[in-house]
């Protein structure tokens, strides 16, 4: 039923509660077609109103899903951090001198004369242990 | 994360909270929770044999308040320290409703073990740490986990899995949980058997007084082996203690005599390090820094035989001309049996030592070194280094300098790349007196913290004659390094090797008190 339908079946006791409820029975038929274009307007903007709290609460989760994904993960983190921090200390190695393409270190070892003992190979007393 | 426990939301709901809190208890009761043991090592209990690295850490809180470390803690936040670390830890406190520090202390404050072992090329870890009954409420209740299987409980955000054997909480990664599942396995059965306390290298560390920080360290190939660590604090010095085996090691400690301590006494302050060993008589090492030193002027068996009992290795330091950049210099000296045979042999090593470098630099050979009867020999090699090394500063000013020695402490034949060091070397052979190292230590040695430190730091002088494209990260590098290195205002370690491929040794840092701390 349409409140305030003056075209509808004879008043009757519903029609005194629903003025007591603040219904208002339209005086003509262009009254009712303000009303009925007002209460369209009213129910559009209420389903306006519940679908933006729907995107704004859908978008709200799934940042929080967002952020609950990207956060580091505790223990991976501080293993990861102390590694990483021991890796710091590697670019030291950046300034360190290089030799391209050979090895100083390994020198060729040519036979050569030995040099002759001075004396007995007995070891001098001073270098005896203790 | 496994599919199971996937399904599971972060915001369960309070029976799903419940029914992990219940599991948890159900587990509890009616396993015989073994927890890490007390004793020295007693963490190597409850970890697998295959784990590479075990940390103990007892009492962590008490040593973050201790005044001594605070400046260590300063240098290790700044090393280990990370924005992701500080996000994490923040983010995990804040949804806890507790201040970050409190959560440090409360969560492995008392008394943590942290195991971690390679598998597939994937580090897997478990750490398990000893906290009160309400905090694992506060955990619960907070961070809400999903149940996993086997009573775990799982919290997806943290990307964590744990388990609860009161007063143990056992934490390891969501996604890898196998050493999770064998740490916990080994609490609940409650036996050693295949545990790292079962390894024979840890046998002799098992009899050692239990420690605050004790670590447990497997090394792979070729290395091989297993060196266990442990820290204290005694009278405000940190002393570290430590033995290795290993198949092939990376260093040098000669058995045999007690090393001359009152010789270190003499050479300390003569650079940034100083050490005294019995001469090393095992096979050369190129890749060993005073090897390959030595190995370049052909090093050769008739010299090893004419070695006497003690051997010292100086690191010192200059300042490079016309600038504020430190470069080190090192220095070599043998105890020598025969001398005027020792001469001849070091004189043949020098002029062979230039000619090599002259030769790899693809220069002339050098002129022969001047030798005259108790004067140095001196010979420039800084020409044929600098081409080799790139002009690199180390080897702006290197000059070789070998004499002989001889004092009432022996007669000795003394190499050094830097005739200055030489003649301090010298000299304080000769004011040494001959002391016998306590504990039959082989090998005894001392580092100045400051001294490294004021080195380090000036090479942030002048980056561009270091790395001259892109000097920031080794200034960054350098800056952190000498950070920590000032921490340590004297280092001193004395180290024996009782058998094949076994060393011991122990290490005392003393730190910088009040207004002596270098800035």
């Amino acid at each position: 039923m349409i409140p305030d339908d003056r075209h509808a079946a004879a008043p009757d006791v519903t029609d005194s509660v629903m003025r007591r409820l603040g219904y208002h029975r339209a005086v003509d038929a262009a009254e009712l077609r303000s009303m009925r274009r007002r209460r369209i307007g009213i129910a559009a903007l209420q389903g306006t109103v519940v679908l933006a709290a729907c995107a704004l609460g859908a978008a709200w989760w799934m940042g929080q899903s967002r952020n609950e994904r990207t956060q580091p993960a505790v223990g991976d983190a501080l293993r990861g951090s102390i590694v990483q921090g021991a890796g710091k200390l590697d670019s030291i190695l950046l300034g360190m001198p290089r030799v391209p393409n050979t090895s100083v270190m390994q020198a060729p070892e040519a036979p050569r004369s030995q040099d002759l003992p001075s004396k007995s190979p007995e070891p001098a007393p001073h270098v005896r242990s203790y | 994360m496994s599919a199971a426990t996937s399904t599971f939301r972060n915001a369960l709901s309070l029976p799903a909270r419940l029914a992990v809190v219940a599991a948890s208890l159900a587990v509890c009761a009616v396993a015989s929770a073994v927890p890490p043991g007390d004793g020295p090592f007693g963490s190597a209990v409850v970890v697998p044999a295959d784990a590479s690295m075990v940390l103990r850490m007892r009492d962590a809180k008490g040593m973050r308040s201790d005044a001594l470390m605070l400046r260590a803690q300063s240098s290790l936040l700044q090393l280990a320290g990370s924005r992701v670390l500080s996000q994490a830890w923040d983010t995990l406190a804040g949804e806890m409703g507790m201040d970050p520090s409190a959560l440090v202390d409360g969560l492995i404050g008392t008394d943590i073990t942290y195991a971690e072992r390679t598998r597939d090329g994937k580090v897997e870890w478990a750490a398990v740490t000893k906290v009160e009954q309400p905090l694992h409420d506060l955990l619960i209740a907070k961070l809400k986990p999903a149940a996993g299987a086997g009573g775990r409980a799982v919290f997806p955000v943290q990307q964590m899995a744990s388990a609860w054997r009161p007063p143990y909480l056992v934490l390891g990664p969501s996604d890898r949980t196998a050493l999770l599942e064998d740490v916990v396995a080994r609490i609940d059965a409650a036996k050693s058997e295949g545990s790292l306390a079962a390894a024979a290298d840890l046998a002799p560390a098992l009899t050692w007084d239990a420690a605050p920080v004790e670590v447990i360290w497997q090394h792979p190939a070729p290395t091989g082996g297993l060196s266990a660590f442990s820290a204290r604090m005694v009278d405000g010095k940190l002393r570290v203690r430590h033995r290795s085996r290993f198949d092939r090691a990376p260093i040098h400690v000669s058995s045999g005599a007690p090393a001359d301590a009152g010789l270190l006494d003499s050479l300390e302050g003569a650079g940034i390090a100083a050490l005294v060993m019995n001469p090393w008589r095992g096979e050369m090492d190129a890749s060993e820094p005073v090897d390959a030193f030595l190995m370049e002027g052909g090093f050769d068996d008739a010299m090893r035989s004419n070695m006497g009992a003690r051997q010292l290795v100086v690191v010192g330091d200059v300042a490079l001309e016309g600038t504020r950049v430190r470069v080190p210099t090192l220095g070599v000296a043998f105890e020598v049996r025969d001398p005027v045979l020792a001469e001849a042999q070091w004189d043949g090593w020098g002029q062979r030592f230039a000619e090599s470098v002259a030769r790899r630099a693809g220069l002339p050979a050098p002129d022969p070194v001047a030798k005259q009867p108790g004067v140095p020999r001196v010979a420039d090699i800084s020409p044929a280094m600098r081409a080799l090394f790139q002009d690199h500063p180390f080897v702006r000013s290197v000059r070789l300098a070998w004499s002989s020695v001889a004092s009432p402490n022996g007669t000795w034949q003394a190499v050094a790349t830097d005739p200055a060091l030489l003649a301090q070397l010298a000299e304080r052979i000769s004011k040494a007196s001959r002391v016998a190292a306590s504990d039959d230590a082989n090998e005894v040695g001392v580092l100045s913290g400051r001294a490294l430190a004021v080195h380090l730091r000036s090479w942030t002088t002048d980056p561009g004659m270091f790395v001259p494209e892109t000097p920031d990260p080794f200034v960054q590098a350098a800056t952190l390094a000498a950070d920590i290195t000032s921490v340590a205002q004297r280092v001193r370690w004395r180290a024996r090797a009782p058998a094949a491929g076994v060393i011991e040794s122990e290490v005392v840092v003393e730190f910088p008190t009040g207004a002596s701390i270098p800035k």
